[in-house]
């Protein structure tokens, strides 16, 4: 071949793509090319063992596809160096064949070596042409160069550190400068904190700009929700905002409401009675079992409503419903004789320990006799005032007729009649025939009236324990019986409340028609399960307490129909005239003349709401309205007393009203109207229901007019 | 509790010269010298009684 180029080196460009390198120039073979990669830093790299040589396209391929490496990235590049091998092959004989071939091979081969020395000789650094310089020359040029370069590197590296710490310290005298700064403005500050004068401030307050003060206090203002501040972020999400009546019940309602019974059409009272009346005591047991195991608490509360409203049903029928005698009883009012009174008595199988029957009778004459007939035979003809005394062994003369009520007994009947029909009987009074004192149950079971005429007197009770147990009813011609005298006291009831001494069985009085009362103590006591006295006074009622009226009303007495109000007495014996009652409503009275109103009125549960007035009561010295803690007396609902009574009882508390429905404005009332007094007179609300929320402004009413009030 | 010894010839104790008393009691009296001033305070009425020196003895009730 001939080698017209001189060129053994080319350098590409890589582009991020290439991978092919083109080899335009002369060579041998491709063992005898070098590639070398040069990067972007300049650093040079022999990828030559790396390379695929394309002996037909004239190509070395680097990196190749099978490296799996991109291709070089723009920036770096590729050099093709050949470098021929130095060696010489040719062998030349004398006389030997010339072979022009390798004679021209040999040739070429060493026109590549030159080549291939003038490239690297181009790479040098070279002394100029007319330089004399030695290669010992040249490694002491270089040694002096390196020591330059050594001496500028030094030199600059100390420029370098004297420049940064020269930084350093301009750093350091900043951060003091500024900390010394910074203190002295913290110190002027504080110097200036609250040394603002008014004309200080105003300037301060001057220099800011108006428009944003006015700005800030509109702000301040606005009821706008200016920062748009949401119900979430006040706790407020899960409110809903709807006015109350038009929010939906809650689910716990709705729940609970679903539970109720629906509104329906259910079993009146009197229906729902008259149908378990009809069906009382016919279930069989198992029939019970079944309707006790099918009953729910439900049922058992409405059957407990329904036996409320039933017993108010049969109270109200009680009051209209006329007496009936028990089944097996003689009917003493049937046919009676007029002008006389009958007695149904009874006793039991052994009578030996009774008492003897004892009652009085008096005639309007009492020169006169009365005549005493046992079931309809005659027994003894007494004179008028005379005391009867019948032994029970005379009664049982007869056989009389068996009853079971109120228990099992023998009943005869005992009639009084006078001996002359144009006689009347002035009085009827139980009477003590064994002993002058001690118990005397008596046995009367029934009395009947058959009169029409005034009785000046009339009592089923004497004085101390002589009484009737078992007296159930007391009737008389018209349901009216008519007292002329002005005492009532013992009519029906014992004289005063003791332990298991009491009627128990006593259901029905007639109407008890008086002129005037001026005593009626004990009248109705412990009168059994007698619920209602009427009471029709002609003319007036006088002053009760004439004589003794205290306890008239002991026991479950709930009504009192009274004609006419009551004038209370100027002596001592409005004492107790309603206590241990359970009226309903007291009767009206005139407290006008009172002066002892002691335990007037006490422990009664079933006073409806009751305001009494006694501010006309200008001489009353005690006056006791009061319940206990176990028996509170909550109808009564306010108190009011006279400002000139003199409450100068010995007894204290002189005014008392404690356990009571007296609330705090009820009490103050009652402060505002009690007089002033001067010898510690104590007035007792313990227990009132306005008690503990007296103030002490409240309690200095009283106080404050010499009071002393006890709580 | 605060108690009082108030003379009452009606009164429910007696003292050892036949003079009867009653026993007042409250929870607390408020009199026209302040709360509680007069009054003494004891665990019970039996505990007043007995610092009183008078025991108990119920006068009979009057009746016709």
């Amino acid at each position: 071949m001939t080698v017209s180029s001189q060129i053994c080196k080319r350098i590409y460009q890589a582009d991020g793509q290439n991978r092919q390198w083109a080899v335009d120039f002369a060579y041998l073979s491709g063992n005898e090319l070098k590639v070398y990669v040069t990067d972007a830093s300049g650093a040079e790299t022999d990828v030559t063992a790396h390379c695929m040589w394309d002996e037909v396209e004239h190509e070395m391929i680097y990196p190749t596809v099978e490296s799996e490496q991109d291709p070089l990235p723009v920036g770096s590049t590729v050099t093709i160096l050949r470098v021929t091998t130095p060696t010489q092959s040719l062998h030349l004989t004398q006389q030997g064949t010339l072979d022009a071939a390798a004679l021209e091979g040999g040739f070429d081969k060493l026109t590549l070596h030159v080549q291939e020395l003038a490239e690297q000789a181009r790479r040098s650094i070279k002394y100029p042409v007319s330089s004399s310089k030695t290669d010992v020359d040249a490694q002491a040029f270089l040694a002096q160069l390196q020591s330059t370069q050594t001496v500028a590197l030094n030199s600059a590296l100390e420029s370098v550190a004297a420049t940064k710490i020269q930084l350093q310290q301009t750093i350091l005298d900043e951060q003091t400068a500024r900390q010394q700064a910074d203190g002295e403005l913290q110190s002027a500050l504080a110097a200036k904190q609250n040394t603002l004068n008014a004309d200080g401030q105003e300037a301060v307050t001057s220099g800011i700009n108006a428009a944003k003060v006015a700005s800030y206090d509109a702000h301040l203002l606005s009821t706008r929700n200016p920062h748009n501040v949401t119900k979430t972020q006040v706790g407020l999400a899960n409110v809903d905002n709807t006015a109350d009546l038009d929010k939906p019940i809650s689910t716990a309602v709705q729940i609970a409401l679903n539970a109720k019974q629906p509104v329906g059409d259910y079993a009146t009272s009197a229906a729902l009675s008259a149908g378990l009346a009809t069906k009382q005591n016919v279930l069989t047991s198992a029939q019970q079992a079944a309707v006790d195991s099918g009953i729910t608490s439900a049922d058992v509360a409405q059957v407990q409503v329904n036996k409320e409203d039933i017993a108010t049903l049969d109270a109200e029928l009680d009051e209209k419903r006329e007496w009936q005698k028990p089944a097996d009883w003689i009917d003493i009012s049937s046919g009676a004789i007029n002008n006389s009174i009958y007695l149904l008595v009874g006793h039991p199988a052994d009578y030996s320990s009774l008492n003897n029957l004892g009652f009085a009778v008096a005639l309007n004459d009492d020169t006169h006799n009365f005549n005493v007939y046992i079931d309809n035979i005659f027994y003894q003809t007494y004179q008028s005032g005379s005391t009867v005394a019948i032994s029970w062994s005379d009664l049982a003369l007869t056989t009389g007729e068996n009853t079971t009520f109120p228990i099992d007994l023998t009943t005869h009947i005992v009639r009084i009649t006078p001996e002359n029909n144009s006689d009347t009987i002035y009085s009827y009074q139980q009477a003590r025939v064994n002993a002058s004192s001690g118990e005397q149950q008596q046995g009367v079971l029934w009395g009947h009236f058959a009169v029409d005429y005034a009785l000046d007197r009339v009592r089923f009770a004497s004085y101390n324990n002589c009484y009737n147990y078992y007296l159930v009813a007391v009737t008389a011609l018209g349901d009216n019986l008519h007292i002329s005298g002005n005492y009532i006291d013992n009519l029906f009831g014992e004289t005063y409340d003791r332990v298991n001494h009491k009627s128990h069985y006593l259901s029905y009085i007639p109407t008890i028609e008086v002129d005037t009362i001026a005593s009626w103590g004990g009248a109705f006591n412990n009168a059994g399960p007698l619920k209602k006295v009427r009471l029709k006074v002609n003319t007036k009622i006088q002053q009760i307490g004439a004589g003794n009226s205290q306890y008239a009303f002991v026991g479950d007495i709930r009504k009192l129909e009274i004609n006419k109000p009551i004038l209370l007495s100027n002596r001592n014996s409005s004492v107790r005239l309603f206590a241990n009652s359970s009226l309903e409503r007291l009767p009206a009275f005139d407290a006008t003349n009172m002066v002892v109103g002691a335990d007037f009125l006490t422990n009664n549960s079933n006073l409806k709401d009751t305001i009494l007035d006694f501010s006309n009561a200008k001489n009353l010295t005690i006056l006791t309205l009061y319940g206990t803690e176990s028996n509170r007396m909550d109808g009564l609902k306010g108190v009011f007393v006279s400002d000139q009574a003199p409450f100068n009882r010995t007894t204290s508390p002189q005014l008392n009203v404690a356990y009571t429905g007296m609330d705090r404005n009820a009490l103050v009332n009652l402060f505002k109207s009690m007089p002033a007094v001067s010898d510690n007179q104590v007035c007792n609300v313990t227990g009132c229901t306005g008690a503990a929320d007296l103030t002490a402004e409240d309690l200095a009413i009283a106080t404050d007019k010499g009071w002393t009030i006890t709580r | 509790m605060v108690y009082k010894k108030i003379q009452n010839e009606e009164g429910s104790y007696i003292d050892v010269q036949q003079t009867r008393w009653d026993i007042l009691e409250a929870h607390e009296a408020w009199t026209p010298q302040g709360k509680n001033v007069g009054w003494d305070e004891f665990e019970s009425e039996e505990a007043a009684a007995k610092s009183y020196g008078v025991v108990k003895q119920p006068k009979e009730e009057d009746h016709e």
